[in-house]
């Protein structure tokens, strides 16, 4: 059975329709068809039999009726006497004919009489003689068996030896005078294939086949003359043994005569009905086998095929495809399992987008978070306290640095989160001073900025750690440095800001976690830090910071798209 | 699959149940066929055996079942020695083939040889002779003047006789072997006689003798082999029909019976040949089965002669030999000339 769970799914449906249409259908005809025969079987069995205790009765019969003339003829001493007196042949003669004409009448099958004298000499007869008929012998075949008692004798004529071809059966009885019973002759009937017609016709049907047999069991009579002496014995002795016979058979003994009687009825289906019947079964079969396969196919289809297309649509899924929707047109399990198929990819794909939209404005709240960091509001305010308050007093470096403090204050906590390069660079600027007073000018500051490239929008306060890890860590120990900032496009729509110094150069550790894509939080190292996930959270992984050094200097630069501020503003 | 796989092994059975019950066909029990008390090899034709066996049946009322072979058949079984296993007695074979296995009978009842034609009869040998068929040539009265009726067989050479010649395979029975023996040995160099029949034949050879009987009858041939019995009773039917005893000479060779060595029912087969050469089978041999009687006592059919008055010729101690012999060389000639004719 496992290659029957291992075949397809339709297929597997199709045999079971088949088996399930077909096998039924041909057992019940066969069946049927077994029942039927032999419920007529034995029907045809039981007439058969009543059938032939009728034909025992009427052989029964023949053989009184041959006897009773025999007995009469007998007593009459006419026939006898005539065999004895060959001088009054015509007064005798005529009783002895009108004797045996009457006899051939009163007897069953009308059987022909002759009368033979004790040397076996035809004497008298009612048929036509042959010439060789004229003798029979008395040492051998009917004569001899003719006892000395008044018995009659039925005797099976042989074929070799009989000049009558049709004569089938003789009967034989003894022609005695008087009480002394001296033999004068005997008086033989010879029955015809007609004459045992005759006697069994009526008592079967044309189609059975009534088959007549010595006490040797040889055959004598066959109601069909057309079968061979060896098929007649082939009938006779093989009937039944095999079980292949379709035809009932059934046979007695005639106990006065010691003759057989076998009966082999016709078959109550004859071969060629049973054969139409095979026929109808068979075309009955092929039509059903045909009409099963076609519905299989066509339920097998409608079921497979749907689940075939949920089964593509599935393995699209899996692939990460959820925008695949699957259209079955049905109303029945199947087009509902499609209908929540299409809605468990539509909701899957929502939860998606929207668990994207809210790491998205997670991000964007750990963005305005780390420029938060960056930007305390309230110094702001007090920054510009502090101006005035040393103005007031005047001190002229104090308000230069808050001022530019303030500066660089209001534009980190502006609510814009993009900037042009240009106001970018007025913010660096400014930091710029605050540091030259600081460092009491250990370095020079420039930026090479093309014009075009001023109106490109940049994260604020992108540049401003690059700048303060150059001037903190990369003059570290100069005291005439250069700082540059420099801008340029770039290939596929890029920017590319760079800022350099020629100091003692970075670190490589310090470049490799720069250079490294995706680097740890380090303290001390937090702006960097920030400007890396800025750039990643906005711009996406191909585009960030990388540095360069060498005993000559460091370069870090950024790369992110290019886009300009629209021009209607 | 549980419910299915629980019954499953019960569902064969039910089904043979089901279909066998539905098969069960009405019939008395068969026909009982006899069973047999004596088994008979015979090399006779039905027409021979049947009424003698009909007629011990009745009498004794034994049952004898028989087998009908030829002469070339016995051999084959006497050299497969299978004839004892099968057979009781073998009834009607040809003299040469009982001489020549005579170590395989059973030495007959000496009795029954009292009543026989000395002529039949020989001091040496165990079985006991059934009957004899002496050959004779026929010929159609109408059809062959007084002046071209052969005289023997040297006749059967001549010429005017090519193609119409009523000629008996000599295979088909021991008779018709020895009266093709009869032929061939009557003219010396029995080769030149052998050619010279087959080519005067012109292809013409009669399956039975049946067939040349009436080939003769009915004036498709002029003149034919047959058995005195045969011709005589075709004679008696037909006034166109004589024949003649060729004047060379013709060798006869009875046909006998035997018990089997080692057979099953010796004493019934003892009994059953004892029947055959009885007066009775005899005379019913004699006047209805055209076969000349072994006894003294049964008269022969009218129109026949005594056996002393017909020119016969003894066999001879070498005849098997010399009939396989000439069977062969005959044999040789007729696929010879079968195979130049492209048949």
């Amino acid at each position: 059975m496992r290659w029957f769970k291992s075949m397809p799914f339709k297929f597997r449906l199709s045999a079971s329709f088949l088996l399930v249409a077909a096998l039924p259908l041909l057992f019940c005809a066969f069946l049927m068809a077994r029942i039927l025969d032999s419920s007529l079987s034995h029907q045809t069995a039981r007439e058969g039999e009543l059938q032939l205790h009728q034909m025992k009765s009427r052989l029964s019969a023949a053989a009184g009726d041959c006897l009773a003339v025999c007995q009469s003829m007998n007593e009459e001493n006419a026939v006898a006497l005539s065999l004895l007196d060959n001088k009054t042949v015509d007064n005798s003669q005529k009783d002895s004919y009108l004797f045996l004409y009457q006899a051939v009448q009163n007897t069953s099958g009308h059987p022909h009489f002759s009368v033979y004298d004790a040397g076996g000499r035809l004497r008298f007869t009612t048929k036509d003689v042959h010439p060789r008929e004229s003798r029979l012998p008395l040492y051998w075949g009917l004569l001899q068996m003719v006892p000395s008692d008044r018995q009659l004798v039925l005797y099976a004529t042989d074929p070799y030896l009989s000049a009558g071809d049709d004569i089938l059966l003789q009967a034989a009885y003894p022609l005695d005078l008087g009480e002394s019973g001296a033999r004068t002759g005997y008086l033989v009937m010879d029955f015809t294939r007609a004459a045992l017609d005759w006697i069994f016709g009526g008592y079967h049907s044309d189609r059975d086949i009534l088959i007549l047999a010595d006490p040797r069991k040889s055959p004598v009579y066959c109601s069909n003359p057309e079968l061979t002496k060896e098929e007649v014995r082939n009938l006779l002795f093989s009937a039944d043994e095999t079980g292949k016979s379709r035809a009932p058979s059934v046979w007695a003994q005639e106990p006065d005569t010691g003759f057989y009687l076998f009966l082999k009825k016709a078959a109550p289906i004859s071969a060629s009905v049973f054969q139409a019947m095979q026929a109808i079964c068979i075309l009955l079969t092929l039509a059903v086998l045909a009409v099963s396969l076609f519905m299989s196919l066509l339920l097998s289809r409608s079921i497979s095929r749907p689940v075939s297309i949920l089964d593509t649509a599935m393995k699209k899924v899996r692939k990460g495809d959820l925008s695949v929707q699957i259209h079955l047109n049905r109303s029945d399990e199947l087009g509902r399992l499609g209908e929540s198929f299409n809605q468990m990819t539509a909701r899957l794909q929502e939860n998606i987008q929207r668990e994207v939209d809210r790491q998205k404005a997670l991000n964007e709240t750990m963005l305005r978070l780390y420029q938060t960091q960056l930007n305390p509001h309230f110094l702001c305010n007090t920054l510009d306290t502090i101006k005035w308050s040393a103005r007031m007093q005047n001190n002229t470096e104090i308000p230069v640095l808050a001022e530019n403090l303030a500066v660089i204050l209001r534009q980190s906590i502006s609510s814009r989160p993009f900037i042009t390069l240009g106001e970018e660079l007025e913010t660096i600027a400014n930091y710029v001073e605050i540091q030259k007073i600081r460092f009491s000018g250990r370095f020079i500051y420039e930026t090479e900025v093309p014009d075009q490239l001023e109106t490109c929008l940049v994260p604020k306060m992108i540049l401003q750690p690059l700048v303060e890890n150059a001037i903190l860590h990369g003059l570290e120990g100069q005291t005439d440095g250069y700082i540059c900032v420099f801008a340029c496009q770039e290939e596929y729509e890029t920017l590319r800001i760079a800022v350099t110094d020629d100091g003692c150069g970075m670190s490589r550790e310090m470049i490799g976690w720069i250079n490294s894509g995706s680097p740890e939080r380090m303290e001390g190292h937090l702006g960097l830090y920030n400007v890396i996930q800025i750039l990643k959270l906005y711009y996406g992984q191909e585009y960030g910071l990388h540095a360069d050094a060498d005993p000559d200097g460091t370069t870090v630069s950024i790369t992110l798209p290019l886009e300009r501020r629209e021009s209607s503003v | 699959m549980g419910f299915f796989s629980h019954y499953r092994r019960l569902m064969p059975a039910v089904l043979a149940a089901v279909l066998t019950l539905s098969g069960c066909y009405a019939s008395s029990a068969p026909f009982p066929a006899p069973e047999p008390e004596l088994m008979v090899y015979s090399c006779q034709e039905e027409s021979v055996w049947a009424p003698i066996v009909k007629e011990y049946e009745i009498r004794t009322g034994m049952t004898v079942s028989v087998y009908q072979g030829s002469f070339q058949d016995l051999e084959t079984r006497i050299l497969r020695d299978t004839l004892s296993r099968e057979f009781d007695l073998v009834f009607g074979a040809d003299a040469a083939t009982l001489d020549r296995y005579e170590d395989h009978w059973l030495e007959a009842d000496p009795s029954l040889g009292s009543a026989l034609d000395p002529a039949f009869v020989l001091p040496d040998r165990i079985w006991i002779p059934f009957c004899s068929l002496p050959a004779v040539i026929l010929y159609n009265t109408r059809i062959v003047t007084w002046r071209e009726v052969p005289d023997g067989w040297d006749s059967l050479l001549e010429p005017r006789w090519k193609g119409r010649i009523a000629f008996v395979d000599p295979e088909y029975s021991a008779a018709c072997a020895a009266a093709f023996v009869s032929a061939v040995t009557s003219v010396p160099a029995s080769g030149n006689y052998m050619s010279a029949l087959m080519e005067n034949l012109d292809g013409r050879i009669m399956d039975t003798p049946g067939e040349a009987l009436d080939a003769v009858a009915e004036g498709r041939c002029s003149i034919g082999i047959a058995f005195e019995t045969d011709a005589q009773r075709l004679k008696e039917n037909h006034s166109d029909i004589d024949y003649i005893y060729p004047a060379e000479g013709f060798i006869l060779v009875p046909y006998g019976s035997a018990v089997i060595k080692d057979c099953a029912r010796p004493q019934a087969a003892a009994e059953f040949l004892s029947f055959s050469v009885s007066q009775d089978a005899q005379r019913v041999l004699s006047t209805a089965l055209n076969r000349r009687p072994v006894r003294r006592d049964v008269s022969l059919s009218p129109g026949l002669s005594a056996l002393s008055q017909l020119p016969r010729r003894d066999s001879g101690p070498d005849f098997y030999d010399e009939r396989s012999m000439l069977l062969a060389q005959w044999r040789q000639l007729l696929s010879e000339r079968k195979g130049g004719a492209g048949l």
